[in-house]
């Protein structure tokens, strides 16, 4: 069954998300952090992150607490940890569906 | 220095994102660099340069990114640039980047939210169309509101076939635009959400012609389909049992409505327009009028015998405005080469003048309420007393009075 998309969410969002977790941040700081941490491996384009940032903030996951010129910096809502928290859990339940399985054939 | 622009129309539709950037890339390639872009048109404006290798991507506007003037939201702007991405144009569907670096992050890396910005511009559109939609009712409305009562409305709204024809034409513009532009918006979401990623280089000069052709006889064909939409109302009005309306009779300021049409049709038409499409009569006629000429063979009180002729053309109008507009014009008529009496026989009438026509026959215009009534007797050349035109004014006056 398709899955929608804020019942669980996808890479780009999970990363926006994980991001903002320790602090506020504007647009680009969360796409370098998401670079740095995933070395690259995960990369998110200029519309995608704006898109989800837009989304976010429209379903209360993060508040925009501050403009300063182009800069606006984001905040993480206690529906926006929820919703990453339980992400969190159903991937790493996934992990440990996976390795269970790796050991049992082994 | 003013540098030369070249305007080119979009070979593909707009919200064909692949094709449209694989075009703007493949003209950057041949020497024209995007200047800018048509809000609303499917223009696009070019600077004449060297060829040069440049990517373009282009993203749906959604409500967060768009300002008021078209332009994407200033952060969103330096993000892009940030990732070596220049904002060009925006129009009513899309913002389009430019890139020169090979290297340049892709704008868009997620299908699925990129999935999600298409369905809010499909949304976009939808309300859209229902604002375009709602003009037609709001002109439907008023011509309920206001037609049937004000000549001034009626004038404007109801008669006005441009007017028609523009209603017309913004509903079926706003109808198949959105209608063609939602099925392919709902054809790239479902391939978006199965993952789908925009191919970057798509072949469209096969189609281009097709569409150019297309692009450029939609709106004729648009307006032949308002024109043939109004036309055929018209067309449908007037033969519905309804004669050609012949010249306004020279005696007659008015046609009534009885030379038209069927009583059976007077009688339960609703409106003035359902049983008579001519414009220039229909506001001062009401289904109840008639017109009634008859000779009378009758006998004086003193035995005397003769034939007395009566036109008389009767109208009762459904409004106070429409019973002064009818008898003000038969006034105007009456006073044309008649000669006004000096004798004036009594009446009860709200509005009276006796007059000669322009035969000699003795005449009168009497409003009473919104009965009006024109009568004009041909013949009362023999001189008995009953048989007068003054009893028989007097006898009209006492059934309209009573009415």
């Amino acid at each position: 069954m398709a899955r929608k998309t804020m019942e669980t969410l996808t890479d780009s969002m999970f990363y926006v998300l994980l991001a903002l977790t320790k602090e506020p941040k504007f647009g680009i700081e969360i796409a370098s952090t998401i670079d740095i941490l995933t070395e690259n491996r995960v990369n998110i384009g200029p519309a995608t992150l704006y898109t989800v940032l837009a989304r976010f903030e429209k379903e209360g996951y993060i508040a925009e607490i501050a403009v300063s010129g182009r800069k606006r910096t984001y905040q993480i809502t206690e529906v926006g940890l929820k919703a990453y928290y339980e992400e969190l859990k159903r991937l790493k339940a996934c992990l440990l569906d996976a390795d269970k399985f790796e050991r049992s054939c082994e | 220095m003013d540098v030369k622009t070249y305007t080119f129309v979009a070979p593909c539709p707009l919200l064909d994102i692949e094709a449209m950037q694989t075009w703007l890339e493949d003209m950057s390639m041949e020497g024209y660099l995007l200047k800018g872009c048509s809000k609303v048109r499917h223009q696009f404006e070019f600077y004449k340069i060297e060829p040069l290798h440049t990517r373009y991507r282009s993203t749906p506007v959604s409500n967060k990114i768009e300002e008021w003037n078209l332009r994407p939201n200033e952060e969103f702007v330096s993000i892009t640039e940030a990732y070596g991405w220049e904002h060009v144009c925006s129009n009513i569907r899309l913002h389009i980047f430019r890139a020169y670096d090979e290297e340049a992050r892709e704008i868009h890396t997620d299908p699925i939210i990129l999935a999600q910005a298409i369905r809010q511009l499909g949304w976009r559109i939808i309300k859209m169309a229902l604002i375009w939609l709602s003009l037609p009712l709001i002109y439907m409305l008023i011509i309920l509101a206001f037609g049937g009562a004000n000549t001034f409305w009626q004038t404007l709204i109801i008669d006005s076939t441009g007017i028609q024809i523009s209603m017309a034409y913004v509903m079926m513009f706003a109808s198949v635009k959105s209608i063609v532009e939602l099925v392919r918006l709902c054809r790239l979401y479902k391939q978006l959400k199965r993952g789908y990623t925009p191919v970057n280089r798509k072949e469209w000069k096969k189609k281009a012609p097709a569409y150019r052709a297309a692009f450029r006889a939609y709106p004729i064909i648009l307006c032949i389909f308002a024109l043939v939409l109004v036309m055929g109302r018209a067309t449908y009005r007037d033969n519905a049992a309804y004669k050609d309306l012949p010249a306004p009779g020279a005696d007659l300021p008015f046609l009534s409505v009885a030379d038209m049409a069927q009583k059976s049709d007077i009688q339960s038409a609703e409106r003035m327009e359902d049983v008579n499409y001519m414009r220039n009569w229909s506001h001062v006629l009401s289904p109840v009028n008639y017109d009634w000429a008859e000779i009378v063979e009758v006998v004086g009180d003193d035995g005397t015998e003769g034939l007395v002729s009566i036109d008389l053309f009767y109208h009762e109008a459904r409004f106070s405005w429409l019973a002064d507009d009818l008898a003000q014009e038969y006034l105007a008529k009456a006073k044309q080469a008649s000669t006004e009496m000096t004798e004036k026989p009594q009446t009860d009438a709200d509005l009276a003048y006796f007059y000669y026509n322009v035969h000699g026959a003795p005449a009168a215009v009497l409003k009473y309420g919104n009965t009006v009534v024109s009568v004009e007797f041909p013949r009362t050349d023999i001189d008995t007393p009953t048989l007068k035109y003054e009893y028989w004014i007097e006898a009209l006056d006492d059934t309209l009075s009573r009415k």
